[in-house]
């Protein structure tokens, strides 16, 4: 690649090594995570704070993005941007509790590759005249009141008392955002009525276990 | 994601609740149900060693990013947010 490589990035009035950067911001509360997130609140440093992450993560995130969930370049690049705007959005949403800085990026990224791919098969649907309505586009721009660590651990162990095909059809439905034409298309059940009460039956089903494991 | 599916568990848990008014009910029923969406997205966020997990199983560039990429990088955002009026 051509052009001029930089060794260090301007994080307030430091200068921090790209390097150096991307581990501490694996680190949960580390020094360089409280500048740049300070950085990213104040309009005049915000330019300086992307940049940074720029240089430090846009590698292994758009690597991460084209191995799971994006197969061409343009989507990927698409994806970056859209991951950029939403770390700039959405930084007030950044708990340190919850999470490492890189690996919030890494779920804004995800989110973002997400939105993107339902956004792309909405307009398949809708170029191909299959869908009567146009249904809402849902993002994962939606602040959701936090589970606490109990609550997290008692719906993962529901989950797992689901069968697979329950779980891949409330994946499909709730986590990747697919419209039931979207389900239909990707999984062979013609029937949407069918793949609705399916759904809906998985859905209660684990609303009912994840009441069970809170006791 | 798996999106492989037993197509006969789905269809046959159909056949069990024929009745029509049965089904309407459960349609009618189902945005109640949308909140689990919002439960099943929180847990379907990645962990600090999912990450790097991901990251090892991905083919990652090693090229450095160069200053104008990563310029151009934060104008095209800006460019897009303006579109929001984010940034």
């Amino acid at each position: 690649m051509e052009g001029s490589a930089i060794a260090q990035v301007k994080l307030g009035d430091r200068l921090v090594a790209v390097d150096a950067l991307y581990r501490s911001l694996g680190e949960r509360d580390s020094a360089e995570t409280t500048l740049i997130v300070a950085a990213l609140r104040d309009p005049a440093t915000a330019d300086d704070a992307l940049y940074a992450i720029v240089m430090c993560m846009k590698r292994p995130v758009q690597g991460v993005l084209r191995h799971n969930w994006l197969q061409d370049e343009d989507s990927v690049n698409e994806a970056w941007t859209d991951c950029l705007v939403r770390v700039h959005r959405r930084i007030s949403s950044f708990d340190p509790l919850r999470s490492s800085f890189k690996t919030w990026v890494f779920n804004e990224a995800k989110y973002a590759a997400l939105d993107l791919r339902r956004r792309d098969a909405q307009e398949r649907l809708q170029d191909r005249a299959t869908e009567r309505a146009t249904p809402r586009v849902e993002t994962w721009d939606d602040d959701i009141e936090p589970l606490t660590p109990r609550e997290r651990a008692g719906l993962s162990r529901a989950q797992r008392r689901l069968t697979r095909t329950e779980r891949a059809l409330l994946d499909m439905k709730y986590v990747e955002g697919m419209s039931y034409g979207e389900i239909a298309e990707a999984t062979g059940v013609e029937n949407r009525d069918t793949l609705r009460v399916a759904v809906f039956r998985a859905a209660r089903k684990l609303d009912r276990m994840y009441r069970e494991e809170l006791g | 994601m798996s999106q492989e599916i037993d197509r006969q568990e789905v269809e046959s848990s159909v056949d069990r609740i024929r009745r029509r008014n049965e089904l309407d009910d459960l349609l009618q029923g189902e945005s109640d149900w949308n909140r689990i969406g919002g439960l099943l997205k929180q847990v379907s966020e990645l962990e600090d060693d999912e990450v790097e997990d991901l990251i090892s199983k991905a083919t990652v560039s090693q090229d450095p990013v160069t200053h104008e990429e990563a310029t151009e990088d934060v104008a095209t955002a800006r460019r897009k947010a303006a579109v929001f009026q984010d940034l």
